[in-house]
């Protein structure tokens, strides 16, 4: 690095901070996320109930038929909505499995650098 | 390259995030937006931009946080998105202006950020002028202090290009600052 390189590195990163507006900020963060995570539950219960309702008219409805055609109309309902509750669930599994397991490896991989970082400061 | 604990426990929180976690993202917030904030109020030189780009920034991560792969590809991505706000901004600003000069009427001069020093003011003023992918590229290497690589992945340009724009940033800033004169 050159002494340009050097003045341009002195003069931008020391940018003004952001001040009282980073509280501010912060907040219209926090609520653009506490309303995804609203979103995502409202989904969550309105498949759930959308699933269990399938189930029960397609019970109530196989039990009361009496033609083939009913027979086939409600069977089809009962699979459907057991398919949508069984892949929400699956779907569910993989992403909180997946997640765990990154976080078990970064929390193995934040002690092996800590450990390091200790090292390296005790060495120098 | 070995990551630092800070990159380790950033990708932590963003897998928490991804779990629903309020706490973790209010902590990647914190740790975050003076970082987004500086990068935009640098390409943009307007606090009133830096501020959009940056609220931007939170509703684009808030809409893709759960989509995201790899948690260590959290800061590119942030910057990605906060830089492509911030072109956009310039480009936008930069064609009002030139439509303002065509009209003949006087075009409001980008402000530039209040610095601490005027060799500080000239730099930035002078950054202030260069093209908005230039800008970019200066902003994240001597702002932030990303290497050739990182930038690549940030911009999804290759490294080439983005040692060609940052040689040619720099021989325009050296040629507006110390007047065309070379080391």
């Amino acid at each position: 690095m050159n002494d340009f390189d050097r003045r341009l590195r002195d003069a931008l990163g020391g940018q003004p901070a952001m001040g009282d507006k980073a509280e501010a900020l912060k907040k219209e963060a926090m609520r653009m996320f506490e309303n995804k995570l609203l979103v995502a539950k409202i989904l969550t219960w309105v498949s759930i109930g959308l699933s269990t309702v399938g189930f029960v008219v397609a019970m109530v409805g196989f039990m009361s038929a009496t033609l083939a055609r009913e027979y086939v109309i409600y069977g089809i309902i009962f699979f459907a909505a057991m398919e949508l509750q069984v892949l929400m669930k699956l779907w569910f599994w993989i992403v909180h499995s997946r997640i765990t397991i990154q976080k078990d490896l970064k929390e193995i991989q934040l002690q092996l650098a800590e450990h390091m970082a200790a090292e390296k400061k005790a060495e120098g | 390259m070995a990551k630092t604990p800070q990159q380790i426990a950033d990708e932590l929180l963003v897998l928490e995030c991804q779990e629903g976690s309020r706490a973790a993202f209010e902590r990647l917030v914190s740790r975050w937006q003076e970082r987004l904030w500086r990068h935009a109020y640098r390409m943009t030189g307007n606090d009133a931009a830096a501020w959009d780009a940056v609220q931007e920034t939170w509703m684009a991560v808030v809409r893709g946080l759960r989509g995201l792969q790899d948690a260590a590809a959290f800061p590119g991505w942030a910057y990605r998105i906060c830089t492509n706000r911030c072109v956009d901004w310039v480009r936008r600003e930069q064609r009002r202006r030139s439509a303002a000069e065509h009209l003949g009427q006087e075009a409001r001069p980008e402000a530039p950020p209040a610095g601490d020093s005027d060799d500080h003011d000239a730099v930035r003023q002078a950054v202030a002028r260069l093209p908005a992918d230039h800008r970019a590229v200066v902003s994240l290497h001597y702002g932030e202090g990303l290497g050739l690589a990182e930038i690549a992945e940030v911009l999804a340009i290759p490294e080439g290009t983005v040692k060609s724009r940052l040689f040619h940033a720099r021989e325009q800033l050296r040629e507006r600052l110390e007047g065309g004169g070379h080391e």
